[in-house]
């Protein structure tokens, strides 16, 4: 079994390698181990009477700043 | 499995996505070890969310 290193990668290098190779349980786990040390907040409790709302900005609101990450390649990029 | 918490927020954020945002969904799992639910969608596959299991969504 060939392996990969995945400290060599980026995290949206990591993140397009499991999303290409889902049996691979490693590269999926050593993403989520990154993903859940990233500081993340709060959205939305199922108590909030507003959560659909909370969680409609927070979309908005991560789509904005990724769009504004890379201006230039907003299109959907497909591949087959 | 998710707890029942957790499977109605998902039902949310996932109708959020997918009926309000036109967003597509690429993958839902439970992360085994701290036992949260983890969504990646949006076509540049950016938008991610974490539920943990009192429903809370991160």
């Amino acid at each position: 079994m060939s392996q990969v290193n995945f400290d060599t990668m980026s995290d949206a290098e990591l993140k397009r390698y499991f999303l290409s190779n889902r049996q691979d349980q490693a590269a999926f786990q050593a993403y989520l181990d990154r993903f859940s040390q990233r500081p993340k907040s709060l959205i939305a409790s199922p108590s909030d009477p507003d959560f659909d709302a909370k969680i409609q900005a927070a979309i908005r609101q991560k789509l904005e700043a990724s769009r504004s990450n890379q201006p230039a390649n907003n299109a959907v990029e497909r591949t087959e | 499995m998710p707890t029942a918490a957790q499977l109605e927020s998902l039902y949310r954020v996932s109708y959020q996505l997918t009926h309000t945002m036109l967003q597509p969904i690429h993958l839902v799992c439970v992360d085994h070890r701290t036992r949260n639910v983890y969504v990646l969608a949006g076509y540049g596959e950016d938008l991610e969310f974490e539920i943990v299991p009192n429903g809370e969504v991160f």
